[in-house]
């Protein structure tokens, strides 16, 4: 199902409008997955959130977590496009994410925490404001479901579904503002296989469904290896080839870089 | 005639790539191979119903419309049948970016076949003039320019095949057609395109309207050689020059490759921003990837929150925006379009007019902007339909329209022959009327 590639060849100008919707995924890789919360007896949004938390490892094994380096690749399906993908995030929010190929040049992101900025061949460095920014923090979080109750106002129980062919738990979580993100609970292995999320860009509101898929552990948290990501009429599915937990990160990896911090600058005459 | 038009298109695609016939076109069909049709059509039917953009399919009963043409898909005596009445089917909506690709040039495309590339040129620029394919650019030590060819001259005869009726066929199926001019230069241009060696004997027809034959051997093209994904491959070329007047001039051949292209336009950008006016030159430009005339847009317009146009999906809207800059250019804009700019091209030079921030010469832009994806078909050739339409920033549709320029400038005979460009011209001369002070 996520390596149907014999259909759906993009032409025309719209091929680069992966980049802007790149970034989306690239935030919500980061945020993928984790969880926390009480045992109650009836399934409600708290406990299936627990679930998972303690199915994927527990909140002590994510506690012992600080910093995570993936490396994988990305691969725009039926365009023949394949980017390698470095992501790198920290507690509790930093992250800075480099994905390159060939064809389409260089795309990253990053946030030190609090100015949340990307750049790309195309684009040139931009710094992301207003609902992208909040949204970027938020889904950005490191191991963002350890920390729903943090980062989410509520989270309710909205039935149940079917996600390729398991039936599911679907979870909203609810953000101070923005829209909710749902997420897709297996009933059974309590595992997140999939989540929808509605995101404000500056090009306009985008939806992106992302079936998440192939657990495995690492240092004692099972991680997803893959996610296969909808939106734009595109399929991209991210592949992870190696996860490092606790590394010697430079001091400065969260910097912003220089280029960023011009545009905070008065503009020249 | 919308049928014409779809089946011409498929015509030159073949063309183009130079792919034979697809397996089985001679008819003799199996019940399995018609069974493959049959669900071909319905795929075809239903992609379409359940994909284009306007969920009210233009106001076309479409399930009428698939009733009308099935029964002509179940009588389809060979692969040219199949082909035309799927393309006459879809031909009922009167859209661009709709057709029906052979299996051999889909399998090209998708990079599953043999795409032979034309890497060959004699290094002309033609394009249909009064009647006439007329050179109006001759590459700097290409074939052509050391054999002595001159713009202004007519491309009359190549290798014994008569220009003149083959440009009279294009005119006369696409005479109501934004596309005409781009057919127009297409059909001839590929006469004079090949494998890199190749000969090709050119009869031209020079100002006095004397035949000069020459051979000339085809030389690699120019530019940078790209290939983005299953795209076929395609030369990128990119030059920058400061014109007489300290007048920038930047011209490139497609928005694609952009590695490359983007490193040239911001650093030719950074050289021109002193300079008292700047002409952007994508005549001939077929477009490419969206977010490369977005961020180029940056380094033309100031502030946040702009945007060159709106695209239009069935579910959602989304603005084509421009990347801010640090710095902007702020002097007169001019850009050089013409009928053979496309896509891309109209993203960019159709956000520019309406943002006010440059002037358009030229001729009116080929009007191609739908977004399209390709899917394939049961029976082995593919459907290439529209998922999304483009709105200008001024709320105007361009599919089918185009970009009219605010100074149609055409080239002419006259013109040409004296080695002029008139759309480069009145660009210039209107720079320096509203040059910075």
């Amino acid at each position: 199902m996520l390596n149907n590639n014999k259909t759906n060849k993009r032409f025309g100008w719209l091929e680069l409008f992966g980049p802007s919707a790149l970034l989306v995924i690239i935030v919500l890789i980061m945020g993928t997955l984790a969880v926390t919360g009480a045992f109650p007896a009836e399934p409600t949004a708290g406990s299936i959130l627990a679930d998972y938390v303690a199915a994927t490892g527990g909140r002590e094994a994510y506690d012992r977590i600080e910093n995570r380096v993936v490396e994988g690749k990305l691969v725009i399906e039926g365009a023949g496009i394949t980017l390698s993908g470095t992501i790198v995030t920290a507690k509790p929010n930093l992250s800075y994410t480099l994905f390159q190929s060939d064809a389409i040049g260089t795309i990253e992101k990053g946030t030190d925490g609090s100015l949340v900025w990307e750049k790309n061949t195309m684009s040139g460095p931009q710094i992301v404001e207003g609902p992208m920014r909040e949204f970027t923090l938020r889904e950005g979080t490191m191991d963002k479901l350890a920390y729903w109750n943090e980062l989410y106002s509520g989270a309710e129980l909205d039935g149940s579904m079917e996600v390729e062919g398991r039936d599911c738990h679907k979870v909203l979580l609810k953000p101070e503002t923005g829209e909710p993100v749902t997420l897709y609970f297996d009933k059974e292995t309590h595992l997140a296989l999939r989540q929808d999320i509605t995101v404000e860009t500056q090009m306009g509101t985008v939806p992106v469904e992302s079936l998440i898929s192939d657990y495995r552990e690492v240092d004692g948290l099972l991680l997803p290896y893959q996610v296969s990501v909808g939106n734009l009429g595109q399929k991209r599915v991210i592949t992870t080839a190696s996860v490092k937990h606790n590394v010697d990160l430079p001091a400065d990896r969260f910097a912003v870089p220089a280029d960023v911090l011009a545009l905070l600058e008065p503009a020249e005459e | 005639m919308t049928r014409r038009i779809l089946i011409a298109v498929v015509i030159l695609i073949s063309a183009l790539l130079c792919t034979g016939p697809a397996a089985g076109d001679d008819g003799g069909f199996t019940a399995e191979q018609r069974a493959l049709n049959l669900d071909s059509f319905d795929m075809v039917w239903t992609t379409i119903r359940d994909q284009h953009y306007d969920p009210e399919l233009l106001g076309l009963d479409w399930e009428a419309i698939g009733g009308r043409y099935r029964p002509e898909m179940e009588a389809a005596a060979n692969m040219d049948d199949v082909r035309i009445a799927l393309s006459r089917m879809i031909g009922e909506l009167g859209q661009s970016h709709f057709n029906i690709l052979p299996a051999a040039i889909f399998r090209d495309l998708n990079g599953t076949g043999e795409v032979q590339f034309l890497a060959g040129t004699v290094g002309l620029q033609v394009r249909g003039v009064d009647g006439r394919s007329l050179v109006v650019d001759v590459a700097e030590g290409s074939p052509a320019s050391l054999a002595g060819i001159r713009t202004g001259w007519e491309v009359y005869s190549v290798d014994g095949e008569m220009m003149q009726p083959v440009l009279e066929r294009i005119t006369e199926e696409f005479r109501e057609h934004t596309y005409l001019e781009m057919y127009q230069a297409i059909v001839v241009q590929r006469y004079l395109e090949g494998d890199v060696g190749d000969n090709v004997s050119v009869t031209f027809r020079n100002g006095e309207d004397t035949p000069i034959k020459v051979n000339l051997t085809l030389a690699q093209k120019p530019g940078w050689r790209s290939q983005v994904g299953n795209l076929p491959p395609f030369y990128l070329n990119f030059a920058s020059r400061l014109l007489p007047g300290n007048i920038g001039y930047i011209t490139f051949s497609n928005f694609m490759d952009p590695v490359r292209l983007m490193p040239a336009y911001n650093q030719a950008l950074e050289s021109y921003m002193d300079a008292d006016g700047l002409v952007i030159d994508i005549r001939g430009n077929g477009g490419g990837m969206a977010p490369i005339a977005m961020g180029m847009a940056g380094w033309l317009v100031p502030g946040k929150e702009q945007f060159l146009g709106t695209l239009m999906m069935r579910n959602m809207e989304l603005k084509t925006i421009v990347y801010p800059r640090p710095k902007t250019y702020d002097g007169p804009v001019a850009v050089l379009i013409d009928g053979l700019s496309a896509s891309c091209s109209e993203l960019f030079s159709g956000g520019l007019k309406d943002l006010g921030r440059a002037r358009i010469f030229g001729t009116t832009s080929a009007g191609a902007v739908l977004m399209s994806t390709v899917q394939e078909l049961p029976n082995g050739d593919a459907l290439q339909y529209v998922v999304a339409d483009f709105v200008s920033r001024g709320g105007e549709t361009l599919e089918g329209i185009g970009v009219v320029p605010h100074d149609t400038i055409r080239h002419t005979r006259e013109a040409l022959l004296k080695g002029r460009d008139l759309p480069l011209e009145q660009a210039v001369a209107w720079i320096f009327e509203h040059k910075k002070d």
